[in-house]
């Protein structure tokens, strides 16, 4: 900065306008969650103008799914958001399924309902606590989410086999049956769930730091989120209630009973909460999908399915709510085993388009927390 | 329904969320030293509660592993007989995402193919553990390994050949049990139906 002329500045001039600077962030930063790199505009410590460069992290996942079968792009999938790889397989499946006519057997739904809700929950267990991170509380509260996510994690290797990288759900079911003793250890995390959100409220809700830091930082109205096609937590805070699982009703939400939660003003703040009152819907959700499992007789977990699959030409879109919004798969089949075309319709990606408009006004050192609240990762944005 | 999340606009805190924030942590440090929660082998698979020491000292011990866990691919040959269970049917090699599992069936002295994988090599360093080999394997040979630790200096020692990879029965049936037990009839079952189909003394490990 030019220090000098700040100096020689005479004392009548009232405002005082600096020459702007261009400030990198990224792509190699710790707060950008992944690679990533923003281009900022400064005004002193003001944002003007803000641009994000993506393709850090792009593998041309799109493309190499063209190469493969579509059972081969399950393991794919996982590797889109590595945090909740259990949703991405369960949207994939969707679009596949609908895409070849597959019925799914009852069973095999309520288990694939419990590990949408599980990894909802440790999703936000997580970006709840990165948020803190990023917004200065180093790993403190990070360490409480994470201690909850590993919890999760033992469910999903006992069920599947790995942490993250699940591959679990298959065309017309899952994988394989739950193991003994999941149940019971499933009941648990469950039960004590609501105390570690307990816990984390009254640690944070209301700590003067976070409001301080949160409230009224990263407004984003609820005309300009549609206006973006932002989905999941952050469109909720905005005040609009939209919610896939409402909307579209698929696997057995329509029959499960739960809460949308929605914030008024679309701050940091409300997205934190949102987030906190999505979890505790989660639990509920958990809590009926047990008891829907329990009253389903143990049978099938997969429906017949053919190796090489082959689905007749045409073109299917599968849609969930993934704890970061609408993760849709687009799929066009040339009646081969390979599809003529694989889209992701990533909510990170799109979640990341309006961040130039919640950054503008704020200081330099409230882009992070925004970038935290929208709780992306790179991995999916790119592809 | 939906539900309107409150804002606490209203709330002061006057420095009571400092306090708060403290005795939470304060807690968790005192508790850790009452209740130690260790994953170790013969507990429980994690921990229950909110309180404790959650870590596991790694090196020294270990969490268990669930028998559903998948590791690396290795091959499975018969205790008693040494026979290999691979027939080279090529499922694996087709299931693979990555395609880094290489095999070449072996001929016997006419030229006639015979059910015995002569080279048969995977590229451990692409691996993506993801099972769909173990999945689509109808001989029950291909089984996923709890082994973790696989790093290495050099790159050539992970092309994993035939030699290296074949363990014998009895050591998967120890460490997945359950997985195995729901492979084994059928495993068992084809593999008397390959031996015969081969001539004596292929496609057998010596020890």
């Amino acid at each position: 900065m030019n220090r000098e002329t700040a100096v020689h500045v005479p004392m009548e001039v009232e405002e005082l306008e600096t020459e702007p600077i261009t400030l990198n962030i990224g792509p190699q930063h710790p707060s950008t969650h992944g690679v990533f790199r923003m281009k900022v505009q400064l005004q002193g410590e003001t944002i003007v103008a803000l641009e994000p460069i993506l393709g850090y992290l792009h593998r041309c996942q799109e493309k190499l799914a063209e190469g493969h079968t579509y059972l081969q792009s399950i393991p794919y999938t996982d590797r889109l958001d590595y945090i909740c790889s259990m949703t991405n397989n369960h949207a994939y499946v969707l679009a596949v399924e609908k895409l070849a006519g597959i019925e799914v057997p009852r069973r095999a739904e309520c288990i694939r309902v419990i590990m949408d809700e599980l990894t909802r929950l440790l999703n936000h267990a997580l970006a709840v606590g990165f948020l803190l991170n990023d917004m200065g509380a180093w790993l403190t509260p990070v360490q409480y989410g994470l201690r909850e996510r590993e919890k999760i994690l033992d469910l999903f290797e006992m069920a599947s086999g790995s942490r993250m990288m699940c591959n679990y759900m298959r065309f017309g079911g899952v994988a394989h049956d739950l193991p003994e003793g999941f149940m019971p250890l499933l009941r648990k995390v469950v039960a004590e769930f609501p105390g570690f959100i307990d816990e984390y409220e009254r640690f944070l809700t209301t700590n003067e730091i976070l409001l301080s830091r949160c409230k009224y930082v990263g407004i984003l109205p609820p005309d300009r989120a549609i206006a973006y096609g932002v989905t999941g937590p952050v469109l909720r805070a905005s005040g609009v209630p939209y919610d896939v699982r409402k909307v579209d009703r698929y696997s057995l939400y329509g029959e499960i009973d739960f809460d949308v939660p929605i914030g008024t003003v679309g701050d940091v703040y409300d997205r934190y909460l949102v987030r906190i009152y999505e979890m505790r819907q989660s639990v509920r959700i958990l809590e009926q999908a047990i008891r829907m499992l329990e009253e389903t007789p143990p049978g099938d977990i997969q429906s017949k399915v053919p190796r090489s699959l082959k689905p007749p030409i045409g073109e299917a879109y599968g849609r969930i709510e993934s704890p970061k919004g609408e993760l849709g798969f687009y799929l066009v089949s040339d009646g081969s085993e390979k599809p003529y075309r694989w889209r992701v319709r990533a909510p990170s990606f799109v979640n990341l388009t309006p961040l130039e408009e919640m950054c503008r006004g704020h200081k330099v050192a409230d882009i992070v927390l925004i970038l935290g609240s929208i709780d992306i990762t790179m991995a999916e944005v790119d592809r | 329904m939906t539900i309107v999340v409150p804002r606490h606009d209203e709330f002061r805190p006057f420095g009571t969320g400092l306090i708060k924030g403290l005795l939470v942590t304060m807690a968790h440090f005192i508790r850790s030293y009452g209740k130690r929660n260790l994953r170790i082998p013969g507990k429980e698979p994690f921990p229950g509660g909110r309180f404790g020491l959650f870590t596991v000292q790694y090196p020294e011990e270990r969490a268990p592993v669930p028998d559903r866990y998948r590791g690396l691919p290795i091959l499975l040959y018969d205790d008693a007989t040494g026979a290999e269970l691979c027939t080279a049917c090529m499922s694996c090699a087709r299931a693979c995402p990555v395609g880094i599992i290489h095999i070449e069936q072996g001929v016997d002295e006419a030229g006639k193919k015979i059910p015995y994988a002569q080279h048969f090599m995977i590229e451990y360093e692409s691996c993506l553990n993801c099972g769909l080999c173990a999945e689509a394997c109808p001989f029950g040979s291909i089984v996923m390994d709890h082994h973790l630790e696989t790093a290495r200096t050099d790159r050539e020692g992970f092309r994993m050949t035939k030699e290296r990879l074949l363990r014998p029965i009895s050591y998967y049936a120890q460490i997945a049990p359950t997985v195995w037990a729901e492979i084994r009839e059928e495993a068992e079952k084809r593999l008397e139906g390959t031996i015969k189909r081969r001539p004596a003394g292929v496609g057998v490990v010596r020890r």
